[in-house]
């Protein structure tokens, strides 16, 4: 069943993001090839996606039915109508058709149809294919026999879909096995893609809302699959998206798939070390930070090709690129502007045109800026910003600590080994460059690759981000975004291999080519293997699959959970939902007590009106209550809110569930009701099945008091279900 | 003895005599083949150089000679008069009260639906104490029962009662079998396409997806044989079906205490057995009553390709007209509203002013029906008191009389929502199960849909107009947009605003649906002479 719900969310992906751009958008002007033409056009989709989910949702409209007419209409105008059609096409059509199925019909019934034998053998002349790249067009194009096609095809394709494949293997087979999301941002992020599935937007504040929206858009095609499941592997979809990026820009930029595949396998097989400043739960989590920087790594080329092509279609895809990192997530935008601003300059100097240049770099300027008038429109529409971004000032603050102290999540600071085989990569990449620029017929080839080595050298820079003066938490989020990029580095080492490669002869080239970069993967793997893959859990396991469970096995809101707030955002729009510490605030020992003993208070003396002794004040038939017997080890964090103190303080977090367990062992023993649906050496999950008293259950302020008095809660108290002791 | 040939001027009293007032020489050059004469009889006997020549001399003599031209007109005078005491309509006194019982009739299933529901708290289909989910699941099978037979339906009604007017009662049989096939074919391929649709995209609960198939099923295959009835224009019938079902309900319900859904489906696969076996029993009987030797009886069907291609723009107006009956509840079941358990969850205060609309439509239905057929009785007599050179007082009188019956309809149409708006909220005092239904979003409803439904039975006026001429893509020309209109527009305001907004899709839609069919008619009773003559 995981199995197919991986299937149904990656054929999701697929079906949303690269076939229908390939139906409904027009090619790419610049486009010289068809693996350009799916890219520009899954950047440019990406970006109407995430504007069009925005504008629907404002309207109430985000339905897949509306979403279906707008691509039938996108696709007339963009497909159909350049092509000629229009309604008389349509019509006389229509009525051809209708006339030949009349006329078929009524021969076949008179007995007139035969089937007609195609006896004649074709003598077909011998059929050629164009797999040259632009570059090698001055070498004069190469035309390959028939029979030599499947090996073309073999070798450019199957090298980079396995390592794409194995990229993926990697980062998904953690999410495959667990239901419950890494890191802990992925709920919130898949709670606001609900939201956005029912309309609603900014339900936390403002925020950019990319990754919601990619999300809300794949769920739209992944049948048999939930949102949990879409935020599960939509994670390692977007770090082999990354994985792609850096191939994509190595490819475009050496003209050389070996040093492609080697730049692409160092982060896509041995993503885990330190030295890329990724922690690896970030490269299998939905989070928006990553997708950004897969979206711009991915266009990055864009600058330096339509300054050398002197093509305003890739200015449209700078633009639409710049569009999706600003409404997805700021950090990486700057990056994005720089660096395509050194390769555009970069080839500008060495090939001329200086306006494409400008009118790179200025087209992601502003379209970048312009990305962000969702913070104005919204802030006008009275919403206030998510609460935890509280720190907008990227800048370090006077009088902190002086040495910029940028203490990295992951990795360290300053030129590692790696960092330093990378500047030797460059220097091999600007001779080779050079060489190339110099010979008439590889001259692009040269600008090109010099460009990647400026890009390159950029980053370098700008690894060590101590320089930029930033806040540590903006500093860990830029070297998060400049550490992958460093593979681009070692492609200009092994591009340089393209000096050497036979340029006659194509296919022994590109062999060899191949072959290098897996060699030299392979060298880089032996002496930097990859680490272990870590995730960041602040659930168990089983009550993330309990609670999938039990979504799929009920009724939509025909039960209620009592949990914590990941399983909310995961039931959210499928069940109801108590928190623990308000159950465990509310729910009275006295009334898990025998209900025998509450008929004296009934009948005489009544003792606070509110606790009638046998009311469960939550009015659905079922009602599931998560109990962790050994606490969850989360991190400590700052009672910033209820969440924060409640949860992600085990001292409070094992007092409120120690409280769930009393009263639910208390109410087990004195109710017929109530059963243990699941239990393990983690958790116990108790179910309450009854015919609900509905109206009493509303009358009652059970339940219903979910402000926050912080410190006033679970001060005292037994911290485990251990320390109980039950009469 | 020698052959003795008639004169010229007895040719010219004959023919006055036997066939009236000669057009041309053309008719009457015939008219002398038929006779026998030749162009060797006519150069031999008669002097002319050929029988056309001689029909030329005929056709002058009969317009000079006083006799001549006098028989001929009293020839024409007295089969024009046969004609017309053939085709006499009926007289006011006797049509109006006929028609508007007949029209009354129509409402007869719906009002016993409605009594059986205020009495048993169930009828045919509905149930009073259905849950939400259940309900939903049945009037998304119910809607689509409707939609896919509607097609079948005017389809049947076409082609049979064409058969029919024709006396040709077994061919009649036999393509309202065909049609019927189709019917269930399509049902069934329909029904199972639905299950797996449900089955993969659960926009009704996953427990009620079965109901939904069974009452889809088994709803379409009662309309299917209702369609039967209402092609013999047995409406009474109609109404004996869907009693006979609700108490074929009530049998298994009240006295086996089956489950209501199992005696519903008795119930209604009852009441469409009825339907059938009335049917086959009826044109049975009048084709064995039939003596007219003149009848083929024993043809064949023409091809299926043939039948199919006939019928198809009747299909798909079958189509759209229900589609634009029906697409608002459904988009109103999927619009915005506070809580809902599934993607289509049903509106108990929408369908209840929906419903309520559809009362007052009673008398616009009677006023729909005579003004139909009175059209159709008056056509023949007007063509016969009009010459060619009249044609314009033709068109005249036609426009006169649509002009009149659609100030009749539109009268008739206020007067029915009027006593259902006050009707049905005096009788919500007393009958608390319809009172507890009621809020302010059923009486909005209720005015918006009371004017749509009368704007869609107008329209209904015109497009029985273009059936009668034979020219249906005029009325696929009117539904095809109203359709479209109406699911924009419900579409757009059911999300943007809340969910019964969708009615206003369903008002703008039988605006469109009457502005269109209104001015094609407009365009058809002007030239109907030329409508008329080529509908044939």
């Amino acid at each position: 069943m995981n199995t197919i719900r991986l299937i149904s969310v990656v054929v999701a992906f697929g079906v949303g993001f690269v076939l229908l751009p390939w139906i409904i958008l027009p090619k790419p002007s610049g486009a010289r090839t068809v693996l350009d033409h799916l890219t520009a056009n899954f950047i440019r989709w990406i970006a109407v996606v995430i504007v069009a989910t925005h504008i629907l949702v404002v309207f109430r409209l985000y339905e897949t039915l509306m979403i279906a007419a707008l691509c039938l209409i996108a696709f007339w105008y963009f497909k159909m109508r350049p092509n000629g059609w229009n309604r008389d096409k349509v019509r006389a059509t229509w009525n051809h058709f209708t006339l030949r199925l009349v006329a078929v019909g009524d021969a076949a019934e008179r007995g007139e149809v035969r089937m007609r034998r195609n006896s004649q053998k074709r003598s077909e002349p011998v059929q050629t294919v164009d797999v040259t790249t632009p570059e090698q067009d001055n070498a004069g194009s190469t035309k390959l026999r028939r029979g030599s096609r499947l090996i073309a095809l073999l070798l450019l394709v199957v090298p980079v879909i396995l390592v794409l494949a194995w990229s993926f293997w990697l980062r998904v087979e953690g999410n495959l096995n667990e239901l419950a999301l890494s890191p802990p941002d992925a709920y919130v992020h898949m709670t606001w893609a609900k939201g956005l599935t029912a309309n609603q937007i900014y339900m936390d504040g403002i925020y950019p809302y990319g990754m919601p929206s990619v999300m809300a858009f794949t769920s739209k095609f992944a049948f048999q699959a939930s949102m949990l499941d879409v935020a599960r592997f939509l994670g390692p979809i977007v770090g082999t998206l990354i994985v792609y990026g850096i191939f994509y820009t190595a490819l475009r930029l050496t003209s050389n798939p070996g040093a492609a595949i080697f730049a692409a396998g160092l982060f896509g097989f041995l993503g885990t070390r330190p030295e890329w400043h990724e922690p690896w739960y970030r490269q299998i989590g939905p989070l928006p930070q990553e997708l950004a920087l897969a979206i711009g790594v991915i266009a990055l080329p864009f600058g330096a090709l339509a300054v050398l092509h002197r093509d305003k279609g890739h200015l449209i895809t700078i633009a639409c690129a710049s569009v999706a990192i600003g409404m997805t997530h700021p950090v990486p935008l700057p990056f994005f502007i720089g660096l395509t601003a050194v390769g555009a300059f970069t080839a500008a100097i060495l090939s001329g045109g200086f306006k494409f240049a400008v009118g790179a770099t200025l087209t992601a300027a502003i379209a970048g800026i312009a990305a962000f008038i969702y913070i104005p429109l919204a802030r006008l529409a009275g919403i206030g910003l998510f609460g935890p971004i509280n720190n907008t000032n990227p800048f370090a603050q006077q009088g902190e600590e002086t040495t910029n102290g940028a203490n990295l999540v992951y990795g360290e600071l300053g030129y590692n080994p790696i960092a330093r085989l990378a500047i030797i990569c460059v220097i091999i990449g600007v001779v080779a460059g050079i060489v190339l620029l110099f010979a008439r017929s590889t001259r692009s080839k040269g600008v090109l690759m010099l460009s990647l080595c400026a890009i390159s050298a950029a980053i370098l820079v700008l690894y060590d981000v101590r320089f930029l003066g930033l806040d540590d938490f903006y500093a860990n989020r830029s070297a998060q975004i400049v550490g992958p990029l460093l593979t681009l580095a070692f492609a200009c080492g092994l591009g340089a291999l393209t000096v050497l490669l036979p340029r006659k002869q194509f296919l022994l080239g590109t062999a060899i080519a191949i072959v290098a970069g897996f060699v030299a993967l392979a060298a880089f793997a032996e002496n930097y293997p990859a680490r272990a893959r870590q995730r960041v859990n602040i659930l168990y396991e089983s009550t993330a699959r309990i609670t999938d469970q039990i979504a799929n096995d009920y009724e939509r809101f025909t039960y209620t959970i009592v949990g914590t707030p990941q399983q909310r955002q995961q039931i959210l729009g499928d069940g109801w939902f108590i928190e623990g510490w308000v159950f465990a605030r509310d729910a009275s020992l006295r009334s898990a007590r025998d209900p025998g003993y509450q008929m004296n208070a009934r009948q005489g003396i009544p003792r606070g009106a509110r606790d009638v002794g046998d009311i469960l004040a939550i009015p659905t038939q079922d009602v599931f209550i998560f109990v962790e017997k050994e606490v969850y080890p989360v991190p400590e964090l700052a009672p910033d809110g209820p969440t924060e103190e409640y949860y992600f303080n085990r001292e409070k977090r094992g007092r409120i569930f120690t409280r769930m367990y009393t009263w639910s062992e208390l109410y087990m023993r004195y109710h017929t009701d109530m059963s243990v649906y699941y239990e393990d050496d983690e958790i116990k999950v108790y179910r309450i099945s009854r015919t609900p008293d509905v109206d009493g259950a509303e009358d009652t302020p059970e339940f219903k008091d979910y402000l926050w008095r912080p410190g006033e809660l679970f001060n005292t108290g037994p911290t485990s279900p251990e320390e109980v002791k039950l009469p | 003895m020698p052959l003795t040939m008639p004169t010229v001027d007895e040719l010219v009293d004959e023919l006055s005599q036997n066939t009236g007032w000669l057009e041309s020489s053309y008719e009457a050059a015939a008219h002398l083949e038929a006779m026998g004469l030749s162009d060797e009889d006519a150069r031999r006997f008669y002097g002319q150089p050929d029988v056309f020549a001689l029909a030329e001399d005929v056709v002058r003599r009969q317009r000079e000679q006083d006799a001549s031209r006098t028989r001929a007109w009293d020839k024409e005078r007295r089969r024009q008069t046969e004609e017309y005491d053939k085709h006499k309509p009926d007289s006011l006194l006797r049509a109006i009260p006929r028609f508007f019982i007949r029209g009354a009739v129509f409402g007869l299933p719906m009002t016993i639906m409605i009594i059986a529901i205020l009495l048993l708290l169930y009828s045919l289909w509905a149930y009073y104490y259905f849950t939400v989910t259940r309900a939903t699941a049945i009037g998304v099978g119910t809607a689509l029962s409707y939609f896919i037979a509607g097609g079948i339906t005017q389809a049947i009604g076409r082609r049979g009662l064409m058969y029919l007017r024709q006396g040709m009662f077994l061919l009649c049989l036999k393509v309202s079998a065909f049609f019927l096939a189709l019917g269930v074919v399509l049902t069934l391929i329909v029904a199972a396409i639905l299950w797996v649709f449900f089955a993969v995209f659960p926009v009704i609960s996953p427990l009620d997806r079965n109901v939904a198939v069974l009452y889809y099923l088994t709803l379409s295959a009662l309309w299917l044989c209702l369609a039967l009835l209402y092609m013999l224009q047995r409406e009474f019938l109609f109404s004996v079906a869907i009693a006979l079902g609700i108490g074929v309900v009530y049998i298994f319900r009240e006295w086996f205490d089956w489950p209501i859904i199992a005696a519903h489906q008795v119930g209604i696969l009852s009441a469409a057995a009825f339907s059938l076996v009335c049917a086959l029993v009826l044109l049975v009987f009048y084709h064995r009553r039939n003596k007219d030797p003149r009848t083929p009886i024993s043809t064949k069907l023409p091809r299926v390709t043939m039948l199919m291609a006939s019928v198809a723009p009747f299909l798909l107006f079958g189509f759209l007209y229900f589609g634009l009956l029906f697409a608002d509840r459904i988009i109103a079941w999927t619009g915005r509203m506070p809580f809902r358990q599934s993607f289509i969850w049903f509106r108990t205060d929408y369908e209840v002013g929906l419903n309520w609309a559809l009362l007052g439509l009673l008398p616009a239905f009677a006023a729909l029906e005579y003004a139909i057929y009175r059209f159709s009785q008056f056509t023949k007599p007007r063509q016969l008191e009009y010459s060619l050179k009249e044609t314009s007082s033709f068109r005249d009188w036609f426009m006169r009389f649509f002009t009149m019956r659609a100030l009749t309809f539109l009268v008739m149409a206020i007067a029915g929502v009027l006593i259902a708006y006050f009707g049905v909220r005096y009788a919500v005092r007393y009958v608390p199960e319809i009172a507890i239904m009621f809020n302010d979003i059923s009486v909005t409803v209720f005015w918006w849909a009371a004017v749509s439904y009368a704007l869609i039975a107008f329209s209904l006026l015109n497009v029985s107009l273009f059936f009668w001429v034979s020219r249906p893509s005029l009325a696929i020309m009117a539904a095809g947009p109203a359709l479209l209109v109406d699911i924009i527009v419900g579409f757009l305001l059911s999300r943007f605003f809340s969910y019964w907004w969708a009615v206003f899709g369903l008002f703008s839609g039988a605006v469109v649906f009457a502005l269109l069919s209104l001015v094609l008619a407009i365009r058809v009773v002007s030239k109907l002479d030329y409508y008329y003559y080529s509908s044939f």
